[in-house]
């Protein structure tokens, strides 16, 4: 490492601040009036963004784009707190030395989508759908997260288009019977225009009163903060890695965050449920995306079956800190990481319908999924 | 009109007539910046446009729109640059980094990390301290600081090489 002196520092920072002016006056700017800029908002005129050969390259239809609606209730399901955080085990690999531990230096973030300076269009995937209108595309999504949006629902959600552009949608949902806040914002990406066939994929959502924020890696934890304490239910965090629910597994919280081995490639995906009476009032979800990930892949599983009054069907359940959030879930403990529950949690009945046929993975027919959670039932408050 | 609503209409339009003002006087400012961040005028054209119809979209969040479109512009670079890697230079450099060609000090920004690249422009271009760069950063003043420091030292293997 070279040090430097006080001279050589002083005649550094001169230098880039000389350079840097230099550099940023080759610039000349050509601004569209502000009133055809923010048409664009109202997808009144074709967007000003060029086609960028690097960003359509990378975007493939996603694997999982035929999938049907499978797979797991992999909730974990927490008391979170503001700056709570998890430790968790990769299950596939055996835990942090199973893989190639990326040394970064550099520490990942992740912009959720209710923040301003979220972008849709370059977020990473983390659901697809083959329906090839957004707010279809939306209201599944919606269904297989545990909102009731048919029809035949008690009370449904309702779902509607708010943006549209030509790459990008927002779809607002909200449960106009239930009380105080819910619902939120559905982010999606159109696919590539020589993909047909291939529909919208979801690259977030957000919540009125609940988000996700600082979600970082740096290497080797994830590390996230919990923004917003809802007065009833509870919140329920899951974590995706690749596509693989992680076990979430410590009875400890410590502050720097969840342990997690991620490869360049890799997306991991967080999801928050604000959990009332056993029905999803909001959801939050954010995927942070590896240097090397494929964008267009999704990487969440489809279903976070959540439960209130302690009881959930988990892959594993953490005990974040919790009393901040005004959570009431009390769970502490750690499971297996195997899909049984701890000792002192009841297993929640009728998460599945059993008339649905069991689901299997396009390409190997070898695997079978579980049988795919429909409905949430009212769990009782402890 | 309800005086809740007609309060949110008048935030609204005092939020749109600010954030006006500020695409007419800063416009070419962000734009600038966000050159430096990505190398590439017109991804920072794009970026700037796509940052101002997103805070188009938002009112009565700040007072203030110019630090909230900074930052979203700042993030969205950042966002962009974790997406499109670009090539470092080996190119010999002269030693002294006021001589360096443009494109050259150019090719040793790209060498930063992302993290990097943007305290260092934001502290040697925006002029910012240590706190706001924090704040846009998303991260603590201790690590804007280290962030600088290796960068400079980046900047300096760079221009030693």
């Amino acid at each position: 490492m070279h040090l430097l002196d006080d001279t050589d520092h002083d005649a550094l920072e001169d230098g880039v601040r000389t350079i840097l002016r230099r550099l940023a006056a080759e610039v000349h700017e050509v601004p569209p009036a502000w009133e055809d800029l923010i048409r664009r908002d109202d997808g009144l005129v074709v967007p000003l963004r060029p086609a960028d050969p690097a960003t359509r390259d990378r975007v493939r239809r996603p694997r999982w784009h035929h999938r049907p609606l499978t797979s797991v209730a992999a909730a974990a399901l927490v008391a979170a707190a503001v700056g709570g955080a998890l430790i968790a085990d990769r299950g596939d690999d055996g835990g942090a030395g199973g893989g190639p531990r990326q040394q970064a230096a550099e520490m990942i973030t992740a912009i959720s989508p209710g923040d301003p300076a979220f972008d849709a269009a370059a977020a990473a995937a983390v659901w697809a759908t083959g329906a090839d209108d957004p707010v279809a595309a939306a209201t599944a999504y919606l269904a297989a997260v545990g909102v009731p949006t048919a029809p035949a629902d008690p009370a449904p959600a309702t779902v509607t288009l708010r943006a549209d552009s030509e790459q990008t949608a927002m779809v607002e949902w909200s449960l106009p019977r239930a009380a105080g806040p819910t619902g939120g914002t559905v982010h999606l990406r159109r696919p590539p225009a020589d993909d047909a066939g291939a529909g919208w994929v979801v690259v977030g959502a957000a919540a009125p009163d609940l988000a996700l924020s600082d979600v970082a890696y740096d290497g080797e934890r994830l590390s996230f903060s919990v923004d917003g304490a809802p007065e009833v239910g509870e919140l329920a965090v899951s974590l995706w890695v690749d596509g693989r629910p992680v076990p979430l597994a410590s009875p400890d919280v410590p502050a720097s965050g969840v342990a997690l081995d991620l490869g360049p490639d890799d997306v991991a995906v967080l999801r928050l449920v604000h959990v009332v009476d056993g029905g999803v009032r909001s959801l939050t979800e954010v995927a942070l995306a590896m240097p090397d990930a494929d964008p267009a892949r999704p990487s969440a599983d489809v279903a976070a079956t959540v439960a209130a009054g302690g009881s959930a069907t988990v892959d594993a359940v953490t005990g974040a800190a919790g009393a901040d959030a005004g959570a009431d879930a009390g769970v502490g403990g750690t499971t297996p990481g195997d899909g049984s529950l701890p000792g002192d949690l009841d297993e929640v009945d009728d998460l599945t319908d059993p008339s649905l046929p069991l689901p299997t993975v396009p390409g190997d027919p070898g695997v079978s999924l579980p049988p795919v959670p429909t409905s949430l039932p009212p769990v009782p408050l402890p | 009109m309800p005086e809740a609503e007609t309060a949110t209409v008048a935030r609204r339009d005092a939020w749109d007539a600010d954030l006006v003002t500020v695409y007419r006087e800063s416009y070419g400012k962000l734009v600038r910046l966000a050159y430096l961040l990505t190398g590439h005028a017109a991804v920072a054209e794009e970026i700037v446009q796509d940052a101002f119809v997103a805070s188009h979209r938002t009112c009565d969040r700040l007072h203030d729109p110019y630090p909230y479109v900074r930052r979203a512009v700042v993030n969205r670079c950042r966002s962009w640059g974790r997406r499109h890697k670009v090539e470092r230079s080996h190119r010999p450099r002269p030693p002294d980094p006021a001589e360096l060609a443009a494109d050259e000090m150019r090719d040793a920004l790209a060498g930063l990390t992302e993290r990097q690249r943007a305290a260092i422009v934001l502290r040697f271009y925006e002029d910012l301290p240590d706190e706001r760069i924090a704040e846009i950063l998303g991260c603590r003043r201790s690590t804007v600081r280290s962030s600088i420091r290796r960068g400079l030292q980046s900047l300096r293997r760079v221009i030693e090489r």
